[in-house]
């Protein structure tokens, strides 16, 4: 075929990004499913979904992944038309379907072509559907007799031009080689409509050879379907029947946008790159703007130009920001599916409720936050819910509930994972901290619940395929600090386990509070601080090793910053600069030399390497021009933390 | 392969005109003639009797459908393919509740066109 040559690589990208996005459609429509067979709109969600992917794929040229969704479309067609209710099997079929487009895109990421699909991959894919299949291809061509009817369902391809005027082109070479007894949309319609995309025709008389002849070969019909339809039904009930058969994808459509969560806004798709690059430049501009403020403070006849620059670069920053916040939907939408596999592997019944899927955190967070996610609820599949005997035995429900929860508490992001099974064995893990000699005979029970963190501690008794191997929480914490994040877990026997990951909702700009030490300036993130004060040095007391104030009847404990980086020693003042502290569940004081006051800072990552302490988050430039170091609060209260532990 | 079948093009832009003729030749048929409005077009299609005839669908004085009309008046088999350009759908249409066999959407793919013309003239 002469078609002009398009580089069809360069479309990859995009074919890619929204193979996943449908895959993902197919997927979660799967499960709505699963939950209830007779959900009209998934079906008609995933018909969609399939038949753009067979559009796609085909406009690619990948004809065997075309085919596969091809058929995965017909099967689910089938099931509309015969009012079959979808089981189980075939659920678990389209998941094969799924995994084979997830397999093909994958192939595509790694080698730019899709692999080849072998035929028992087909069989296993379509196996289920095999009833309803025969039922598909068995039409009698051979036996079609005069006046048998015929029900032909013609999908037109995206590219075809004016549908609706191939649609009666077809209609007027159906009537000339055999008779169109009805069509919908009608003919009438026809003449009316702006789109089309399927065009179902009741026709008698015609011969197999002919209506091939019609639609076969054209770039314009996509394919179509054809079955033998009973003519001598009650033309008033089959006129019943099919309003409600053909009015069913307008009814899926209407009540989508009630109750889908994923209605699609017109968006464009924008490189990322491109993103960073402008967040970077908007950085700059931030300092530039930080410079220009300080610049001007002595030139009042600046003040209102300079003043109106704050509020653009302000304003700008927000949307610069707002543009990298993906929602962490993105992210919760495969774990339905992950949860439900590792379910059924684990033979245990787990309900997954998610709710906060619309909150939003920063692309360079969601892309990170996946993996400690996927393993928190492995998890809790594997480890907190218990077996279905066990979970009657203590009369619980026999299905377990595993709550993702996200919501946004000021400039944080909160994800709860929490399961309502048998919770963390605190006993054992009180043995086993003790044989590794990690805590004092009375430790408190949450003290001994985030030892879980500790890297090699598992009270795993086996090892399984999924979870358990000692190599786990203290990856998923680390992982969640160098997000700048925290995690801390609470568990109540019997009750069930939480783990709460707090998040920064974003990395690249802060709030921060600079302070002076000795000569240089430090920055504290600002969403750490709860407050500042000032003490007075005779406040301050020792319990053990550690320096402690009393703050509205609390023991706060405090560090000297002076201390903490090695910088010579008290210094002398009379009054003592104060900043309180909170991450997670723990808050401390750090006092500092001087309190110079907040602003917004541009955070560069610095490469530390191995050798250095880091407690600092990176660096950022004042404007001024000078360096500054932001200090990284996690690292700081760890490292008192342990302190306290060597205390006790 | 049998005789080729024998086309006349109408279309008042002589750019238009080339380009198909281009392609048919090419594709073996035989273009016959070709005319530059309505008027011609019909009192060629009566001169001519030619398997099919390429209609432009906007043309100055008599439209497309108008002639469209005055041909198959005069021969009711008549086949006839419309030419048309983007947002012309509702003449279109109109073309084909009238007769019109297909249409071709320019810009012209040559494949396109050759596909539709074979089938209009099956």
């Amino acid at each position: 075929m002469t078609v002009e040559n398009i580089d069809l690589n360069s479309y990859l990208p995009i074919f890619i990004e929204e193979t996943k996005d449908n895959i993902q459609l197919i997927s979660s429509n799967l499960l709505r499913l699963e939950h209830n067979a007779d959900d009209v709109e998934a079906i008609n969600e995933i018909f969609r979904a399939a038949h753009t992917l067979k559009g796609m794929s085909a406009t690619m040229g990948y004809t065997e992944i075309s085919q596969l969704a091809h058929q995965a479309e017909n099967l689910l067609d089938e099931v509309r038309q015969n009012n079959a209710r979808i089981n189980s099997e075939m659920i678990t079929g389209f998941f094969h379907f799924v995994d084979e487009f997830e397999a093909q895109l994958q192939s595509l990421v790694e080698t730019g072509a899709p692999r080849k699909i072998a035929p028992e991959r087909f069989q296993e894919i379509l196996a289920p559907f095999s009833p309803a299949q025969a039922a598909a291809t068995e039409i009698p061509w051979e036996a079609a007799e005069e006046g048998q009817c015929y029900l032909l369902e013609i999908f037109f391809s995206r590219d075809c031009q004016l549908p609706q005027a191939r649609a009666m082109i077809i209609c007027n070479q159906l009537n000339s080689v055999g008779k169109l007894l009805k069509t919908s949309p009608s003919q009438e319609q026809l003449a009316q409509l702006e789109q089309l995309d399927k065009l179902v025709c009741i026709v008698s008389d015609i011969r197999p050879e002919e209506v091939r002849a019609l639609l076969e070969g054209g770039v314009e019909v996509d394919y179509y379907t054809i079955e033998k339809y009973s003519c001598d039904e009650d033309p008033e009930t089959q006129d019943a029947q099919e309003e409600g058969e053909f009015s069913q994808p307008q009814a899926g459509e209407d009540s989508d946008s009630r109750h889908d969560p994923l209605v699609l806004r017109p968006t464009i798709r924008v490189d990322t790159e491109k993103l960073d690059q402008l967040l970077n430049l908007v950085s700059e501009l931030v300092i530039n703007k930080t410079t220009l403020l300080q610049a001007t403070t002595n030139y009042p006849v600046l003040a209102d130009g300079v003043e109106h620059l704050h509020r653009l670069t302000s304003e700008l920053q927000v949307i610069v920001m707002k543009m990298r916040m993906i929602p962490l939907e993105t992210v919760f939408n495969r774990f339905p599916r992950m949860v439900r596999d590792t379910a059924i592997a684990l033979d245990k019944l787990v309900n997954l409720e998610i709710r906060g899927g619309d909150t939003e955190l920063d692309r360079t967070i969601i892309d990170d936050i996946a993996d400690p996610l996927v393993h928190l609820l492995r998890n809790a599949v594997d480890h907190g819910i218990e077996s279905v005997e066990e979970r009657l035995s203590r009369g619980k429900p026999r299905t377990g509930t595993i709550r993702l929860e996200a919501y946004q508490t000021g400039n944080q992001v909160v994800i709860e994972v929490s399961d309502d099974g048998r919770g963390l064995d605190i006993e054992q893990i009180r043995a086993k901290s003790r044989e590794l000699r990690l805590v004092g005979p009375d430790a408190e029970a949450s003290e001994l619940a985030n030892l879980i963190f500790t890297p090699g501690f598992s009270t795993a008794d086996n090892v399984t395929d999924l979870s358990g191997r000692g190599v786990g929480l203290d990856v998923v914490k680390n992982s969640i600090e160098a997000l700048g994040g925290s995690i801390d877990v609470f568990s109540r026997p019997n009750e069930g386990t939480t783990f709460k990951i707090s998040l920064p909702l974003t990395l690249a700009i802060i709030q921060g509070l600079l302070v002076r030490c000795s000569e240089e300036i430090y920055v504290i993130p600002l969403s750490y601080i709860t407050e500042t004060g000032i003490v007075f040095p005779e406040e301050i007391q020792t319990i053990g090793q550690q320096d402690i104030v009393m703050l509205r009847g609390k023991v706060l404990p405090i560090v000297y910053l002076r201390k903490l980086l090695g910088i010579d020693s008290h210094s002398s003042a009379e009054e003592l600069n104060l900043v309180v502290v909170r991450y997670g569940e723990r808050q401390i004081g750090i006092i500092v030399d001087d309190l110079l006051g907040q602003q917004d800072i541009v955070i560069k990552n610095v490469n530390w390497g191995e050798q250095f302490f880091r407690c600092f988050l990176g660096c950022s430039i004042l404007g001024d021009g000078s360096v500054v170091l932001i200090l990284d609060i996690n690292v700081l209260l760890s490292v008192t933390r342990v302190r306290e532990v060597n205390n006790a | 392969m049998g005789p080729k079948n024998r086309i006349l093009i109408v279309d008042d832009a002589a750019f238009m005109r080339m380009m198909i003729r281009d392609i048919l030749t090419k594709n073996n048929f035989e273009v016959v003639g070709e005319a530059t409005n309505g008027e011609e077009a019909v009192s060629k299609y009566i001169e001519l009797q030619p398997d099919l005839v390429t209609l432009d669908i906007t043309m100055p004085g008599m439209d497309g459908v108008t002639v469209l009309k005055k041909i198959r008046e005069y021969d009711p088999s008549a086949r006839v393919v419309m030419c048309s350009a983007m947002g012309q759908q509702a003449m279109v249409v109109e073309a084909i509740q009238n007769g019109a066999k297909d249409f071709i959407n320019k810009p012209f793919h040559p494949q396109k066109v050759v596909e539709i013309l074979r089938r209009a003239l099956r």
